[in-house]
């Protein structure tokens, strides 16, 4: 994925699922409703409305939450006006595949880039319990190094 | 049929519904500018008020004279008429008159006298009246808006704004504030809400158990906490005013008037004043004057950076909301310059001057602007009389061509003489406007006029009789009229006939049967006396003016 297109991710927690890993629970809710949601753009109380019929929350949490995601690069946003006055209008700025690909390389080159030959030769590791994955690794190697001698 | 000609158009205007309304509002809102601009006597309270009283007259001149969706006027370009009298069915000569009564000389009259008037009026025709409509669509949208106001402000804010309500634990600290401040100015603490619109404002809608005290997400992000509760204590300032029902009664009235501008210059003027006290009570409550004047600068720089409001929000603030803080031309404003009210905040302590010059300068200013309104109201009247006076307009005279039909009905049902008084009444009931037809032409408009003749004699009198005739009419609803009827005096047992038609144009649309009323009045009560009067004639039919 081109370097433009990086999600800020600030944190991986571990034993968190899914989102939430990358995320905090209230952001992976509403990049959640972003993405399912039909409607594009949203404003916030859009996602509000929807929050709320899960559960009790507060306007401005979700205001300030979405803010937040802006702020990180997950949301777009730009004024509109419109019913109410003059206010955000937010979308994603990845859909759901490709911000969690590019999430998982994220922490992955972090990980690297920190302990390069340990995450390497555990993902060596990985692959190689399954002979059909180590050949294709291989293969991959070996083209990589071919284009290299070029 | 709509009014094409200049006649017509000055005519509309000047009917006194609108013409009164529209000056006398124009004039007290001039009176009262110029004096609550000399005068520092009175506290911000009784300048709103006073901003208001303009707004009333027009809700007083129209439950004097009724603003009705027609009116009468003179149809056709050439107004001729027609004066023929016939006796027992033959024709007996007509005569180029300005008015039935200067015929008689010319007229064998006798005790068998039986006369037929037909006169021929210019044409009076029923046109729609533009002002009265104004005038009428006013009360009508004005009484909508304060039913909607009133019943449902609350609900019409929520829905055009998109108001959020506030949770409890949301801006915590704040609504406790707000809480302390209620206690503090003695209002029951309002709800709150909140509207994402970006730009910074805040406002109350809704009065009593409804009131909602609301603040933009703009305001929220500009101000801190202590500035936005001095823009709490501002508009709670409003709530303890009242100012709702300020607000929605200075609307009200200002509808009333919708197509005079000065209307709205005088509802914005009064509530500019309210701005100001609530400022002014709201830095009181505070203590800190400067907190509110740091809000309302920071406000409106803020504001400076975003684009205007749509329209339909801009009206719905402007109806709606109690002290939106929104940028209008500044005549039109409902709130006053910004570096107006900081100035007036800072200057909190002397509220009213009463120095000894300013005493003399209000008295002095009174003074004049009673004098200089009575003065001008005589030109006002003046002018308005000038252009709605009922003026006889018969011209020519024509004979109706050979063969015409003419339904000719007299009526009479009830006749109540009293002779050998120095004051003879008559009272007769004509029933609703009949239809004349010319044959030949059936489709043309013919307005309707009632034509009386009577018949009395000089009685016991050693003097020559002079006499009046005051045709009433229609009970109140005509304008009396006073006709000298002899010119000539009348010797003893001289027949006298008098001959009157309708003399209001309001005859013409009578659509019930009226009751008619005529003295006899002798000018020189104890010498003369009438004899018996008699209707000779009573009529109530229409006229025909067409094909003159």
């Amino acid at each position: 994925m081109p370097a433009k297109h990086k999600s800020k991710i600030s944190q991986y927690a571990l034993g968190r699922k899914e989102l939430e890993a990358f995320l905090g629970p209230l952001e992976a809710n509403i990049i959640g409703v972003v993405w399912n949601s039909d409607k594009r753009p949203l404003r916030v109380r859009d996602v509000y409305e929807k929050l709320k019929q899960k559960k009790d929350i507060a306007y401005t949490t979700v205001m300030s939450t979405m803010d937040r995601l802006y702020e990180k690069g997950l949301l777009d946003r730009r004024m509109e006006k419109g019913k109410g006055g003059l206010f955000y209008v937010y979308w994603p700025k990845f859909e759901e595949q490709s911000f969690k690909k590019s999430a998982v390389r994220e922490v992955i080159s972090s990980l690297i880039e920190n302990f390069g030959e340990i995450v390497t030769s555990y993902l060596v590791e990985e692959a190689s319990s399954d002979e059909q994955d180590l050949r294709a690794l291989k293969e991959q190697v070996d083209n990589i190094m071919k284009e290299k001698q070029k | 049929m709509l009014p094409m000609s200049l006649d017509n158009l000055l005519a509309q205007v000047f009917q006194p519904y609108f013409y009164y309304s529209v000056i006398l509002l124009i004039l007290s809102f001039i009176c009262v500018k110029m004096l609550l601009k000399q005068n520092h006597l009175m506290s911000r309270r009784a300048r709103s008020i006073t901003y208001m009283l303009p707004l009333i007259i027009p809700l007083l001149v129209m439950g004097v004279f009724h603003p009705e969706t027609t009116m009468q006027t003179v149809g056709g370009g050439s107004t001729t008429g027609m004066f023929i009298l016939s006796l027992n069915g033959n024709f007996a000569g007509a005569s180029l008159v300005p008015s039935p009564f200067n015929t008689m000389q010319n007229i064998p009259i006798g005790p068998s006298l039986s006369a037929i008037i037909l006169e021929l009026l210019p044409g009076q025709v029923e046109i729609l009246s533009i002002t009265g409509i104004l005038c009428l669509v006013g009360l009508a949208v004005a009484a909508c808006y304060l039913v909607l106001a009133i019943a449902l402000d609350d609900k019409i804010v929520s829905r055009v704004f998109h108001v959020i309500a506030l949770g409890r634990d949301e801006y915590s600290s704040l609504q406790s504030k707000i809480d302390e401040l209620s206690r503090k100015i003695g209002v029951r603490p309002p709800r709150i809400g909140l509207v994402e619109d970006l730009r910074p404002n805040a406002f109350i809608a809704g009065y009593g158990r409804k009131t909602m005290l609301v603040f933009s997400v703009g305001i929220l992000n500009v101000l801190d906490e202590d500035e936005l509760a001095a823009v709490a204590a501002h508009e709670l300032s409003h709530v303890k005013e009242h100012d709702f029902f300020f607000k929605t009664f200075s609307h009200a009235l200002a509808i009333i008037s919708f197509f005079n501008p000065f209307s709205y210059f005088a509802a914005s003027a009064a509530q500019r004043e309210r701005e100001m006290l609530a400022d002014e009570e709201g830095a009181r409550l505070l203590k800190k004057p400067g907190l509110l004047a740091a809000a309302l600068a920071k406000t409106s720089k803020a504001l400076q950076g975003f684009p205007k409001q749509g329209l339909a929000v801009r009206v719905a603030s402007g109806l709606f909301l109690v002290s939106p803080i929104a940028r209008r031309p500044e005549i039109l404003a409902t709130h006053p310059r910004v570096n107006q009210r900081i100035s007036n905040i800072a200057r909190l302590a002397p509220k009213t001057v009463k120095t000894r010059r300013n005493k003399a300068i209000t008295v002095a200013l009174s003074f004049l602007i009673i004098v200089g309104g009575l003065m001008l109201s005589y030109p006002i009247v003046k002018v308005q009389t000038a252009f709605t006076q009922d003026q006889p307009r018969l011209i020519s005279l024509r004979i109706p061509a050979e063969g015409a039909k003419f339904s000719l009905v007299p009526c009479l049902e009830g006749i109540r003489v009293q002779p050998n008084e120095p004051v003879s009444e008559i009272v007769f009931t004509v029933p609703p406007a009949l239809t004349f037809v010319d044959a030949e032409q059936p489709h043309v408009m013919v307005p309707a006029c009632v034509n009386a003749a009577f018949q009395t004699q000089a009685f016991l009198t050693s003097k020559p009789l002079y006499f009046y005739v005051f045709v009433l009419g229609l009970k109140g609803k005509t304008r009396s009229v006073i006709e000298p009827v002899s010119e000539e005096p009348a010797a003893v047992d001289d027949t006298i006939v008098l001959i009157f038609s309708s003399p209001s144009t309001r005859l013409v649309t009578q659509r019930e049967p009226a009751q008619f009323y005529a003295l006899f009045l002798d000018l020189d009560r104890n010498t003369s006396r009438f004899g018996e009067v008699s209707i000779l004639y009573l009529r109530s039919d229409t006229l025909m003016y067409a094909n003159l």
